[in-house]
């Protein structure tokens, strides 16, 4: 499936997310033990996708946060949804 | 390492269904003076490792306190917990790291509806996270499973499942008999332990990761546990100097034969010097046991062989038949 800023991340049931003091976070999926550990930047990634916000409406929300260009944090976020996809540990949807 | 295993507290935040009956479902906390008293003494008998137990250590009031003074007064410590708190608490442990030798999460079952079923819902999720948060943070941790009825089948798949979560190893251990998991028809009869053990060695010969299976499986050794060999001491929530941490409040008021004293009224020293002692007229006791060709073949699990001979099993006789009550005598 084709990856653009209208695409949603569904998180799949058997991903635990675990949200630690420093900011940081954890993901760990139950079946694949997929495992990622995410810096403070992609776990708001994360809670924003979880959220249910389109991967636009991320990418806006990002640059509200974060001094960071429209191209660049657009790149950011596609790639850590196609890499999380591949993983098993979201589904994507448009 | 020579080991001292504390009970900071018996309050647990689960309730299992495989627990010993009332031993985690106290409120009772140990005093910071009796750990106080135990690391100012206990270095100079040659221990030098702690281990944290519970009910779940992480619910201990003064948990933070307990593991600073630990690690001030130069001692290594573990824990066991069952990893629902462990969220909260793993920043406690990383200012503690370089004291922290492994935190041993009991996992009893490769999948989430196995283990909840013992220890209820979405305590496989919690202690999963827990489990990621040490892969992540790099803490070392290890699993501990318990042995029943229900998870016998799924050793190799928690080899597995630890390997992938990269543990340092899987402990196995068996049931300790209760009234609970007797009636629950949880435990094993000796033949399916030592089926499960079988499996078990198998595992250890083959697996990635360190395979053990903890005290308590069938041996021909008459004292092959740390505790009979006085390499671990067990001090109870009440400040009890005890033999083990197995029997350690195990069967009723009556049967606590295995309290060795309290460390409020003497010093570690002289409980330790007791539980010498105490253990010098166990082994002459069950050498001579066995050489008069009295033991029964249920004696060779040395946990069972422990809890009929400080009588904390008397409750077994007035249970339903079943091929461990046929083994009192």
């Amino acid at each position: 499936m084709t990856i653009d800023t209208s695409t949603k991340v569904v998180p799949h049931n058997d991903t635990l997310f675990t949200q630690l003091h420093d900011g940081e976070a954890v993901l760990l999926h139950l079946e694949t033990h997929a495992y990622y550990g995410l810096n403070e930047t992609a776990a708001r990634i994360w809670q924003l996708l979880s959220d249910g916000l389109t991967l636009g409406e991320v990418c806006c929300q990002l640059q509200s946060e974060f001094d960071v260009g429209d191209a660049e944090i657009l790149q950011y976020v596609v790639a850590f949804a196609e890499e999380l996809s591949t993983t098993k540990l979201v589904e994507l949807s448009c | 390492m020579p080991r001292i295993v504390i009970e900071l507290t018996n309050r647990c935040n689960l309730s299992c269904q495989h627990c010993f009956s009332g031993r985690h479902g106290g409120n009772t906390d140990l005093p910071l003076a009796i750990l106080d008293h135990v690391l100012a003494e206990a270095g100079l008998l040659g221990f030098d490792f702690i281990a944290f137990t519970g009910g779940d250590p992480t619910v201990y009031r003064h948990f933070a306190d307990a593991l600073a003074r630990t690690s001030q007064a130069g001692f290594q410590f573990g824990m066991v917990t069952n990893g629902q708190n462990f969220k909260m608490v793993y920043p406690v442990l990383l200012e503690h790291r370089d004291h922290l030798n492994v935190v041993t999460f009991s996992v009893d079952g490769a999948t989430e509806s196995s283990h909840d079923k013992l220890r209820g819902k979405n305590s496989f999720r919690r202690v999963m996270q827990a489990a990621s948060i040490c892969m992540f943070k790099d803490i070392p941790f290890s699993i501990n499973m318990v042995v029943t009825r229900n998870n016998q089948h799924e050793v190799a798949e928690l080899a597995e499942l630890a390997a992938h979560l990269g543990s340092r190893g899987v402990r196995f251990g068996h049931l300790m008999h209760s009234p609970i998991t007797t009636a629950d028809g949880q435990d094993l009869s000796s033949e399916e332990r030592k089926r499960v053990e079988a499996e078990i060695a198998d595992l250890q010969r083959n697996s990635a990761i360190a395979i053990a299976m903890g005290p308590g499986y069938f041996t021909d050794s008459l004292f092959p546990c740390a505790p009979l060999q006085m390499q671990e001491v067990n001090v109870d929530c009440h400040g009890n100097l005890t033999k083990c941490c197995h029997l350690s409040g195990h069967g009723s008021p009556k049967t606590q034969r295995d309290v060795i004293g309290n460390l409020a009224e003497i010093t570690f020293g002289e409980a330790y010097r007791r539980l010498v002692a105490e253990n010098d007229v166990f082994r002459e006791t069950k050498m001579r046991h066995h050489a008069s060709g009295q033991f029964d073949e249920t004696d060779y699990f040395p946990c069972w062989y422990c809890s009929r001979y400080y009588s904390k099993l008397d409750w077994l006789r007035s249970t339903e038949p079943n091929v461990w009550q046929l083994a009192l005598r």
